[in-house]
C-alpha cells in the first residue's frame, strides 16, 4: 500500500513535470520565433532614408556654396566634417568634364563594411556654365 | 488531489502557450507594418531623388543662365527688372551651353529627358506665381515681349545710341497700371512720361527724335511688345501687388523625369532663379 501509494505520487510528479517540459519548451519556441520577428522590425527602415536625406542636404549646401566646383578634395573633405552630424560618416566622388584631375575627384574616407551605406547623386555646374559633373555620395552611421 | 494537481499543469501550460502565442501574434503584426514601411520608403526615396535630380538640375539651369545669357535679373519683394542689350549677342553660347548640358543630363541620368528647344530660340522666362513671360521672339534678335495678366507697374528704360528729344504715352484708356517710360540717348539727351493706362487696352509709346522703325514700344492685351533695330539697352521693371515671393521658371514641358517601376513620373519646367 505505502509502495504503491509512493509510485503514485512519483508518477504524477513525473507527469507534471514532463507537462512543464513540454509547455516551457512550446512557450520558448513560440518566443524565439516572436523574437525573430521582433528583431527584424528593429532596423527602423527610416534610419536609412533619414541617412540619405542628411546626406543629400550636406551635398546640397556644398554645392550652393560652390564648394564642389572648387574640386579640392581637401576644401570638400573640410566642409563635410564640419557639416555631419557624428554620428555619420561619409564620403564623395565627382566624375564629370572638369579640366582638374581627369575631371575624377574622391575623398579620402573609405567605404565600410558589413554596415548600410545610403547613396545618391547630384548633377553640378561650374560657375562659368562649361563644366558638367556628377556628384555621388555615400553615407552611413559610425 | 490528483486531479487538481493535473488541472494546475494544464492551466499552466495553456497560459504560457497563450501568453507564447500572443507575443508571436505582436511579432507578426510588427513585421507586416514593417513590410508596409519598406514600401512607403521605397516611394519616399524615389521621391527624393527625384527631388535632388530636379533641384540639381533647376541649379544648374540658374548657373548656366547666369553666366551665358547676358540678361540680369534682380528680384525683391514683388518687384523683378531685367536687363539686357538688344539684340543679345549671347544667343549662341546659351544655346551651346544648355545643349550640352542637355546631353550630360540625359547620358548620366536616362529617367530625365529634357525639351530645351523653345527654350533655345526664345529664352522665355514664366515669373511664377503670376505667369507672366518675359520671353524673346526670336533670342539674340530684336524683339522680346511681356506677356500676361496681374503686372500693376511697367517702367521700362532704353538707351539708344541717338538723340532723345522727348518721349509721349499716346491712344491710351485710362486703367490702374503704371506705365513709366524713360529713355536715355546720346548726349545726356533723356525723357521720363508716365501714365495710368489700361493694359489690356492699345497703348503706344512715342520716344520723339527717333523712328518708330528703329524703336517701337506698345502695350496692347496684357502684352509688352519692345522692338530695337539698333544697339539698345533695355531694362524692364515689373512691379506685383502679391505678397507671394517671385521667381522665374522655363516652361511647364521641359524636363521629365520617369521611374516606370516605381510608376513615378513628373513633368515640370525649370526654376531658374
Amino acid at each position: 500500500m505505502l509502495k504503491s501509494g509512493r509510485s503514485g505520487k512519483s508518477k504524477k510528479g513525473f507527469i507534471f513535470s514532463l507537462e512543464m517540459a513540454i509547455a516551457v519548451f512550446i512557450v520558448s519556441s513560440i518566443l524565439l520565433f516572436a523574437s525573430f520577428y521582433a528583431t527584424k522590425q528593429t532596423e527602423d527602415p527610416y534610419l536609412r532614408l533619414q541617412a540619405f536625406r542628411t546626406a543629400e542636404d550636406i551635398v546640397a549646401v556644398l554645392d550652393y556654396n560652390n564648394i564642389l566646383t572648387t574640386f579640392n578634395a581637401q576644401s570638400i573633405q573640410d566642409q563635410l566634417t564640419q557639416l555631419l552630424p557624428p554620428n555619420y560618416d561619409m564620403k564623395l566622388t565627382i566624375n564629370g568634364t572638369f579640366s582638374e584631375n581627369g575631371g575624377y575627384l574622391e575623398t579620402n574616407q573609405s567605404l565600410p563594411t558589413g554596415t548600410f551605406i545610403a547613396s545618391g547623386s547630384r548633377i553640378i555646374v561650374s560657375s562659368d556654365g562649361n563644366q558638367f559633373g556628377v556628384v555621388t555620395y555615400y553615407v552611413w552611421l559610425k | 488531489m490528483r486531479f487538481h494537481l493535473r488541472r494546475k499543469g494544464i492551466f499552466l501550460a495553456l497560459g504560457l502557450t497563450l501568453l507564447a502565442l500572443t507575443v508571436l501574434s505582436l511579432g507578426v503584426l510588427l513585421l507586416n507594418y514593417s513590410s508596409r514601411d519598406e514600401e512607403s520608403i521605397t516611394i519616399l526615396n524615389t521621391l527624393d531623388r527625384m527631388h535632388e535630380l530636379k533641384s540639381s538640375i533647376d541649379r544648374g539651369f540658374f548657373k548656366i543662365f547666369i553666366a551665358k545669357s547676358g540678361i540680369e535679373v534682380n528680384i525683391s519683394n514683388q518687384t523683378i527688372e531685367f536687363k539686357e542689350n538688344m539684340p543679345n549677342a549671347n544667343n549662341g553660347s546659351l544655346g551651346n551651353a544648355l545643349a550640352s548640358f542637355e546631353n550630360f543630363i540625359e547620358n548620366n541620368y536616362p529617367q530625365a529627358s529634357l525639351d530645351l528647344s523653345t527654350i533655345i530660340n526664345e529664352v522665355p522666362l514664366i515669373i511664377m506665381p503670376y505667369n507672366v513671360t518675359y520671353t524673346h521672339k526670336s533670342f539674340g534678335g530684336k524683339e522680346l515681349q511681356i506677356e500676361g495678366k496681374g503686372i500693376s507697374g511697367y517702367t521700362i528704360s532704353i538707351t539708344i545710341q541717338e538723340n532723345v528729344t522727348g518721349c509721349e504715352i499716346e491712344d491710351f484708356d485710362a486703367g490702374s497700371t503704371n506705365l513709366t517710360i524713360n529713355a536715355y540717348g546720346t548726349f545726356d539727351t533723356s525723357c521720363t512720361v508716365s501714365q495710368q493706362v489700361d493694359p489690356s487696352r492699345d497703348t503706344e509709346i512715342e520716344i520723339d527724335g527717333i523712328s518708330d522703325e528703329n524703336i517701337s514700344v506698345e502695350l496692347n492685351n496684357y502684352r509688352m511688345r519692345i522692338r530695337a533695330e539698333g544697339e539698345t539697352k533695355v531694362s524692364s521693371v515689373l512691379k506685383f501687388n502679391g505678397t507671394e515671393p517671385l521667381h522665374i521658371e522655363f516652361p511647364d514641358s521641359t524636363l521629365s523625369i520617369s521611374y516606370p517601376d516605381f510608376n513615378v513620373n513628373m513633368k515640370t519646367g525649370v526654376r531658374v532663379i
